[in-house]
């Protein structure tokens, strides 16, 4: 292979201050064609006869690279990163799969602590009537004296959900809950390319480094 | 397939692949055989050291002949194999600057027997090496692969799968940036 020598032609519409440039780089060529060691193919054969066949395809090649010289470790590596990963999303979809229903989605439970004082029973049993007031959302346990104090709040904190589920059909009083709707639409778009789409990369940085 | 088969250069590069995936690694060795004066020379420009530039083009022999699987004809296999020599000798450039220089590169054709001029060549030759291996890509690899690898620009647009006018492009802007580094201003 011998290299051709430069044209200007080659360099897009060189302009002429590019020539100096390339014939620098032609000169330090010429100069440092050295002479080739006689050992170099062989070596390279003795190399390549503990090699095993190269197989075709992109997955074939990339595994020799792996397995080949570097051992089993890497290969090991690997293998263990793409089984955790596997565990990882097995796991993700059993805890998904174990949630109850009902503790997926708008929870009740906040709306206990929002109204104390909207309804006050003056009875010290719960009563199990339905009523069109929103005492339904109110602590499971009598409490002896309903009215707010500090120190009571500690127990109505702790609903029992069986309760609260039965008269909560009329209720619609919870502000509570309302998880996200997921509509989050933040898709950042991709970023730029490297360049090698065989496209002419427009803004080449300044800094060469 | 006979052994002189391959030594007279009657296959192409795509019958080599082939033999050399069927495991005749004869075939390989008429493909070493055939680039390795380009491979080491490209190797040593980057490099400037014989030593270094030996054992890159080993390695690069090397790694070609594991993944020569993945060659898909596009080019010839000559720019496929210069393009992966090429990458190995700046990636032994980058590990070889992370260790301290101690000593400076001699000049590779030894100008005679002045020590000055011998030391001037070699910084001047140092520089030209910097100045490359100082672009970023792909003007860097373009240019060592026209220059260093001994490729036309055709074979460059082959071996890297850009259009010709691009590499076009690539080359000249190289070229631009090489121009303050190499000190080529004042005589522009």
């Amino acid at each position: 292979m011998t290299r051709p020598p430069f044209d200007p032609r080659d360099a897009d519409t060189q302009p002429v201050e590019l020539d100096p440039v390339a014939r620098e780089l032609e000169r330090y060529a010429d100069l440092t064609a050295g002479e080739l060691p006689d050992s170099l193919a062989e070596r390279v054969m003795a190399s390549v006869a503990h090699e095993p066949t190269p197989r075709r395809g992109l997955l074939a090649a990339l595994f020799g690279l792996i397995g080949a010289d570097r051992g089993a470790p890497r290969l090991l590596l690997v293998g263990a990163t793409m089984a955790l990963g596997v565990l990882a999303v097995v796991l993700a979809g059993q805890i998904a799969g174990l949630l109850p229903d009902e503790q997926i989605g708008p929870s009740p439970s906040p709306s206990v602590i929002e109204l104390p004082s909207v309804s006050p029973s003056p009875s010290p049993t719960p009563s199990a009537e339905p009523t069109a007031t929103p005492r339904t959302t109110r602590s499971p346990r009598p409490s002896a004296s309903p009215s707010a104090s500090p120190s009571d709040d500690d127990e109505r904190e702790t609903p029992e959900p069986d309760e609260t589920a039965e008269p909560s059909d009329d209720d619609n009083s919870g502000p509570g809950g309302g998880g996200g709707d997921g509509d989050d639409n933040s898709g950042p778009g991709g970023g730029g390319g490297d360049g090698r789409d065989g496209r002419d990369d427009g803004g080449s940085g300044s800094d060469s480094g | 397939m006979a052994q002189t088969t391959w030594h007279d250069g009657a296959v192409d590069d795509h019958g080599l692949v082939a033999a050399v995936l069927a495991g005749e690694q004869e075939a390989f060795r008429s493909l070493v055989e055939r680039e390795q004066g380009a491979v080491y020379r490209a190797c040593l420009r980057i490099l400037g050291r014989p030593h270094d530039a030996e054992d890159v083009a080993q390695e690069s022999f090397l790694m070609a002949y594991r993944s020569i699987g993945t060659y898909r004809g596009d080019g010839p296999l000559g720019g496929w194999l210069m393009r992966i020599a090429t990458r190995q000798a700046f990636r032994r450039l980058g590990q070889r600057r992370d260790v301290a220089e101690l000593s400076p590169d001699l000049p590779i054709g030894a100008p005679g027997g002045d020590p000055v001029a011998a030391t001037l060549a070699g910084e001047q030759q140092r520089a030209v090496r910097l100045a490359v291996a100082a672009l970023r890509d792909p003007y860097r690899e373009v240019v060592a692969l026209r220059f260093f690898g001994e490729l036309s620009l055709d074979e460059i647009s082959a071996a890297t799968g850009r259009p010709l006018n691009t590499v076009k492009t690539h080359l000249r802007r190289g070229l631009e940036k090489l121009r303050p580094l190499l000190g080529t201003e004042a005589a522009a």
